[in-house]
C-alpha cells in the first residue's frame, strides 16, 4: 500500500515540477513588450462580425446527435472485422501450423494471460479446428447481421417520425396556415 | 484439436439459447419502434385507445416470456458470457411479474402517441435486468446496466412535458451517466488487476495473487459507489426525491424498484468472487466494513427525511432509501455465513416483497388521481376512505407492509432480515439488526401519518377521481399478494431458498 502511495506521489510531484519549470524559464527569459497588435485574433480566428452570443439553431444539434450516434455504432464493426477475418483466414485448410497458431492466439488471447496459462499452457501450441473456427466465423456475421437490423430499426424510426427533415412536417403545416400556430 | 476453444466457441453459439425469454422482449420492443411511428401523425397524436393496443401487446410479450422462464431448462451453466443459474431463475420470475404490474401502472400515464415508445421502453428494462442477472462477463453486465439506463430516461421523460418533468429527466440523465463513469472507472481497473472480463476467471485470478489486492479493491469501492446510486444509497441518494417528485407516477413506481432489483443483483454477482476468495481475504475486510456504514446511513437518513417530507412521491423516495438500508443488511451478512436464514435470501425475499408493496402504492395514487394531475400532498389524500373506501383500504395493507406490520408480507420480510442479521453472530451484525429495528418504529410514523389522513381526517371536496381499470387491477392484484405472502410464506420462500443450494 505506501508503494502505491509513494509511486502515486513521486508521480504526481514530478508531474507538477515539469508542469512549472517551463512557465518559469519562459517567464524569466522573454522580453516583455505588450503591443495592441499581439493582442489581435491570429490564425484560426475572424474577427467577428456583431455578437458571437446569438441563439444557435437547436437542428444542428439535433442532426449532429443522430450522426454521433451512427458513427460510434461503427468503432463496434472494427473488433467484429478483427474476429471475422481471423475466424475465415483459420478456416482455410491450406494455410500453414504457424500461422495457425498465431491466428488463433489473437482469437483466444486469454489463452496467454497469467491468470489461466498455469492450467491451459499446454492449448497455447494447438490451433483452432478448421471447422469450428468456420463455425464461429459464420456465427459472428449472423451477430453483426442482427446488430446492424436493430440499428437499422432506429433509423426508420427517426426517418419516419421525421428527425432527418430540416423542415418538420408540422412546421410546414402551420407555415401554410398561419391561423393554427 | 483443443478442447478448451472448442467449448469456449460452443459456449458462445449456445449463448443465444440461454436468453430465449429476453429476446422475445427485445423483438417486441423492435416491433414497437417499427410500427409506432406509422400509427402517429408528424405531430405525435394517434387515434384514441391506441394506447390500449400496446398495452396489450406489451402484456401478450411479458406473458410469453413467463412461460418460457417457466417452461425452460434450469440446467445450470457457469461458462460463457451468461451464467444461469437459481439466482437468474428467481430475479427472471421476480422481474417478469413486477413488469406486468408496471404495464398496468403505465397504461392510463402515457398519452396514445406515445404508448408504443413507453412500453418499449418498459420491456427492454424488463430484459435489461434479466441480463444483469445472467451476466458472466464485466462487459455483458455494464452493456445490460445501461439497457436498463438509456430506456429510462425516455421512460421519465415521456408521460409529460411540464418543466418538473423535463428537470428530473435531465437531473436522472446526468447523475446516471456520472455514476456509470464511476463504475466502469472500478471495472477498469478490475480488469487491469485480473487482465480479464469474465467473472469466474477474475475469481481465479484473485484466489491465484499473492500480493495485496490494491487494484481490486480501489475497483470495486468504484464499483459500488456506482451501483448505490441506483440503489439511492445514501450519500448517493440526492437526486431521488427531486426525480420522484417530477417524474410521473408511474416513472416514480419504474425508479422506486427496478434500478434497486438490478443494483442489488449486480452486488451478490460482483461480491461473491471477490468475497469469497481467500487471500483476497483484506478485500472483504476493507468492503464488509463499507458497506456495514452504507447500510447504517441509509437507514437513518432515509427514516429522518422520509419524517419531514409533506409531498407523497418525495416520502416514497425517502421511503425507498430506507428500505435500501435494510436490504443491505442482507447483503452484509449474507457473505460469510452459513445460518439459517442466510442473508441473500432474506435479501432476495425482502426485493420481491418490496417490489409488491411500492409498486402497488404507487398503483393506488394513480388510481386516485384527479383530472390526471398527479397527487402531490398528503392534504389530497385526506378523507380517502369517504370518497373511495377500496383504494384507501388498499394503501393501507401497503403502508403497514412498508412499515413492517402484521398481517402483511413486509412483516415476514423484515423478520427474516431480522433473524439473518441476529442469528449470523457477530456483534457488528447484532448492532444492525437492532439498528434496524429502531428504523423500523423510526419509519412507521411516516406511514401511519399517510393512513391517518386517509382515515381520521374528512375529505377537502367530493372528488372521486378516474375509475381507469388498469391500475385499479394492478393495485388489487398486489395487495392480494401481500397478504397471501404472509399467511402462505412458503411460495416465495422454497423459491428463494434454491438460490443457495445451486
Amino acid at each position: 500500500m505506501t508503494d502505491v502511495a509513494g509511486h502515486l506521489l513521486i508521480f504526481t510531484l514530478c508531474g507538477v515540477v515539469l508542469f512549472v519549470i517551463p512557465l518559469v524559464i519562459g517567464r524569466w527569459i522573454r522580453p516583455a513588450r505588450p503591443s495592441a497588435a499581439k493582442d489581435d485574433i491570429y490564425e484560426c480566428g475572424e474577427p467577428t462580425i456583431g455578437s458571437s452570443f446569438i441563439q444557435f439553431d437547436l437542428r444542428f444539434y439535433v442532426v449532429a446527435l443522430l450522426f454521433i450516434v451512427f458513427d460510434v455504432e461503427l468503432v463496434f464493426f472494427f473488433p467484429w472485422a478483427q474476429v471475422f477475418g481471423s475466424a475465415i483466414h483459420l478456416a482455410d485448410t491450406s494455410i500453414s501450423a504457424d500461422a495457425a497458431n498465431h491466428l488463433t492466439s489473437t482469437l483466444f488471447p486469454e489463452i496467454h494471460s497469467p491468470a489461466t496459462s498455469d492450467q491451459h499452457s499446454a492449448i497455447s501450441t494447438t490451433s483452432l479446428h478448421p471447422r469450428a473456427a468456420l463455425a464461429l466465423g459464420w456465427m459472428s456475421f449472423v451477430d453483426v447481421i442482427i446488430f446492424f437490423a436493430v440499428l437499422l430499426v432506429g433509423f426508420a424510426y427517426l426517418w419516419k417520425r421525421g428527425d432527418l427533415d430540416w423542415v418538420r412536417a408540422d412546421e410546414l403545416k402551420s407555415i401554410a396556415n398561419p391561423s393554427h400556430r | 484439436m483443443s478442447q478448451p476453444d472448442a467449448a469456449m466457441i460452443s459456449s458462445v453459439t449456445s449463448a443465444a439459447g440461454k436468453v430465449i425469454p429476453e429476446l422475445v422482449l427485445l423483438g417486441t420492443v423492435c416491433i414497437n419502434f417499427l410500427v409506432g411511428p406509422f400509427l402517429v401523425t408528424p405531430s405525435g397524436r394517434a387515434l384514441p385507445g391506441l394506447r390500449h393496443r400496446w398495452g396489450g401487446i406489451a402484456i401478450a410479450a411479458i406473458c410469453t416470456a413467463l412461460y418460457l422462464w417457466w417452461t425452460g431448462s434450469t440446467e445450470v451453466v457457469t461458462t460463457g458470457p451468461f451464467r444461469v443459474d437459481n439466482i437468474v431463475w428467481y430475479v427472471r420470475g421476480v422481474m417478469l411479474i413486477a413488469a406486468l404490474l408496471l404495464v398496468l401502472v403505465n397504461w392510463s400515464q402515457i398519452e396514445d402517441g406515445k404508448a408504443a415508445e413507453s412500453h418499449a421502453c418498459l420491456l427492454a428494462i424488463t430484459a435489461g435486468v434479466n441480463l444483469v442477472a445472467l451476466a458472466n462477463d464485466l462487459t455483458t453486465l455494464f452493456l445490460a446496466l445501461e439497457l436498463i439506463s438509456i430506456p429510462t430516461y425516455l421512460f421519465l421523460f415521456l408521460p409529460r412535458k411540464d418543466a418538473a418533468t423535463q428537470e428530473a429527466g435531465v437531473k436522472y440523465f446526468l447523475l446516471s451517466v456520472f455514476s456509470s463513469a464511476i463504475m466502469l472507472y472500478g471495472f477498469s481497473l478490475i480488469y487491469g488487476m485480473a487482465g480479464t472480463t469474465d467473472l469466474p476467471a477474475i475469481q481465479t485470478a484473485l484466489a491465484n495473487s499473492n500480493q495485496t489486492p490494491v487494484l481490486a479493491i480501489l475497483g470495486m469501492v468504484f464499483v459500488v459507489a456506482g451501483l448505490a446510486f441506483r440503489l439511492t444509497a445514501v450519500p448517493f441518494h440526492f437526486y431521488a426525491p427531486d426525480v420522484f417528485q417530477g417524474s410521473a407516477a408511474s416513472g416514480a413506481a419504474l425508479l422506486s424498484f427496478v434500478p434497486k432489483l438490478a443494483g442489488f443483483i449486480a452486488l451478490i454477482r460482483l461480491l461473491e468472487p471477490v468475497v469469497d476468495a481467500a487471500p483476497g481475504l483484506l478485500l472483504a475486510d476493507v468492503m464488509l466494513p463499507m458497506l456495514w456504514w452504507l447500510s447504517v446511513i441509509t437507514m437513518f437518513v432515509g427514516n429522518f427525511l422520509g419524517i419531514l417530507q409533506n409531498d407523497l412521491r418525495r416520502m416514497l423516495a425517502y421511503s425507498g432509501v430506507a428500505h435500501v438500508g435494510y436490504m443491505l443488511v442482507g447483503l452484509n451478512v449474507g457473505h460469510h455465513t452459513t445460518s439459517v436464514p442466510d442473508g441473500i435470501e432474506a435479501l432476495l425475499f425482502y426485493l420481491a416483497v418490496y417490489g409488491l408493496m411500492t409498486i402497488g402504492a404507487f398503483a393506488v395514487l394513480i388510481a386516485a388521481e384527479r383530472d390526471n394531475k398527479p397527487l402531490e400532498t398528503l392534504d389530497q389524500l385526506a378523507g380517502l376512505h369517504r370518497v373511495r373506501p377500496g383504494l384507501a383500504l388498499m394503501l393501507m395493507v401497503f403502508m403497514f407492509s412498508l412499515a413492517g406490520m402484521p398481517p402483511t408480507a413486509g412483516f415476514l420480510a423484515k423478520l427474516n432480515l431480522f433473524f439473518a442479521a441476529w442469528a449470523q453472530g457477530d456483534v457488528s451484525n447484532r448492532w444492525l439488526a437492532l439498528f434496524m429495528v429502531i428504523n423500523a418504529a423510526m419509519g412507521s410514523w411516516y406511514y401511519l401519518r399517510v393512513v391517518g389522513a386517509m382515515y381520521l381526517r374528512e375529505p377537502l371536496d367530493e372528488h372521486h377521481g378516474s375509475h381507469a381499470p388498469a391500475p385499479i387491477i394492478a393495485s388489487v392484484a398486489c395487495t392480494a399478494m401481500v397478504i397471501t405472502l404472509f399467511f402462505v410464506p412458503t411460495w416465495l420462500w422454497t423459491m428463494v431458498q434454491t438460490v443457495r443450494s445451486s
